[in-house]
């Protein structure tokens, strides 16, 4: 996706200063499906992008920086992020595509150096909230492009349920929940 | 303000294409190389888009008059609340409107009454509203595919996203698990 900056992703972090080295990661997030083209491409965009938000709830669940509540909160967004991902990619396997067994090594690289540079409950919180908004974003362009019916109403209910994960971080941030009446991922 | 001018950006992409179905303009889009509808055709899917936007724009006007009744059956923070919520369906509505003035025809108007249950305390109201956004929440997933404009599937893919944002926090205020299911409108 042109102009996606990392200074662009990183303001999404609704002004908690992170790491510019969490940068490739939200740029990675939030350009999924920029070089997708057709459904199955679109799927398959989808299947890598659930698998580094996957790796991305698991690292931070086990970060000693979160209290309890926030450790819940991430391990149970990670369990639904990994929900996500057994759904797409069943989808993407009707279509003949084949699922990759593991996460693009750039994106585990990303993720580790992204959360590397994160040391307070506050950062790895906003951390997540920009990941959130970065799918929000790919997923509004995928509801764009996509044509069948399944995969639009399966991406759509995605990208509600990264919502209301994002509501959450933000409130735990001691942020309006929900600041729009437009959630598209946009800064 | 930006929020609706961001929105009438997308409607009018769309009032392009219908533009460009009046001049009759069918045939093979470069873009993605797939056979585009024709004149007709494009027509005919403005006009189940229009019956598409009004579906929505009754859900939003709904949802308007619940968040003005539970904001005069609430107070201090769930009142707040309540009202933030009814100005974002405002704006809902208001865009939804616009865009089916874009496509030359008339949006729905709301009701004059709408059915209210016994609103006893602030859990019967936390209730009712929880209630109309999973209507809601379930009213767009079943939309979003039948639209034919990709803008518009994007816009109510964003709408789509915020009521559930509201769903979570009402949940949240009524006790329960804000975000129980992995894919919203399940169970609802």
């Amino acid at each position: 996706m042109a102009g996606i900056t990392r200074r662009v992703a990183l303001r999404n972090a609704g002004g908690v200063t992170l790491a510019a080295s969490a940068a490739p990661l939200l740029v990675g997030v939030r350009t999924a499906f920029a070089a997708a083209t057709g459904d199955e491409e679109t799927m398959l965009a989808a299947v890598r992008l659930e698998q580094g938000l996957v790796i991305a709830y698991r690292t931070l669940a086990g970060s000693t920086a979160l209290d309890a509540d926030a450790a819940a909160l991430a391990r149970h967004f990670g369990d639904q992020e990994q929900a996500h991902l057994d759904a797409v990619s069943k989808q993407l396997q009707t279509l003949g595509g084949v699922v990759p067994g593991e996460p693009a090594p750039d994106m585990v690289k990303a993720g580790r150096e992204s959360l590397n540079a994160l040391h307070t409950q506050e950062q790895l919180l906003a951390f997540a909230g920009a990941l959130e908004t970065a799918a929000i974003a790919a997923y509004y362009e995928a509801q764009q492009s996509l044509r069948r019916a399944e995969f639009l109403q399966t991406t759509a209910a995605i990208m509600a349920n990264e919502g209301q994960h994002l509501a959450l971080l933000r409130e735990a941030l001691h942020r309006e929940p929900v600041p729009n009446a437009f959630e598209t991922g946009q800064p | 303000m930006i929020e609706r001018r961001a929105f009438l950006a997308v409607a009018g992409t769309t009032l392009a294409g219908g533009v460009l179905a009046a001049c009759g303009s069918g045939g093979q889009d470069d873009s993605n190389g797939i056979a585009t509808e024709t004149g007709a055709e494009q027509s005919t899917a403005a006009s189940a888009d229009v019956s598409i936007l009004n579906q929505a724009l009754a859900v939003e006007q709904r949802a308007v008059a619940t968040y003005q009744t539970a904001a005069q059956h609430l107070s201090g923070a769930r009142r707040r609340t309540a009202q933030h919520f009814e100005a974002q369906e405002r704006v809902h509505v208001d865009a939804l409107s616009q865009a089916v003035l874009a496509l030359g025809a008339t949006p729905t108007t709301a009701r004059d009454r709408y059915a209210l249950p016994p609103l006893s305390d602030d859990d019967a109201v936390l209730r009712f509203a929880i209630g109309v956004e999973q209507i809601a929440v379930a009213q767009y997933l079943d939309l979003i595919p039948k639209l034919s404009s990709q803008n518009l599937r994007g816009t109510f893919a964003s709408i789509l996203t915020v009521e559930a944002e509201h769903l979570a926090v009402l949940r949240e205020e009524a006790g329960q698990e804000p975000v129980p299911d992995a894919f919203v409108g399940r169970g609802t």
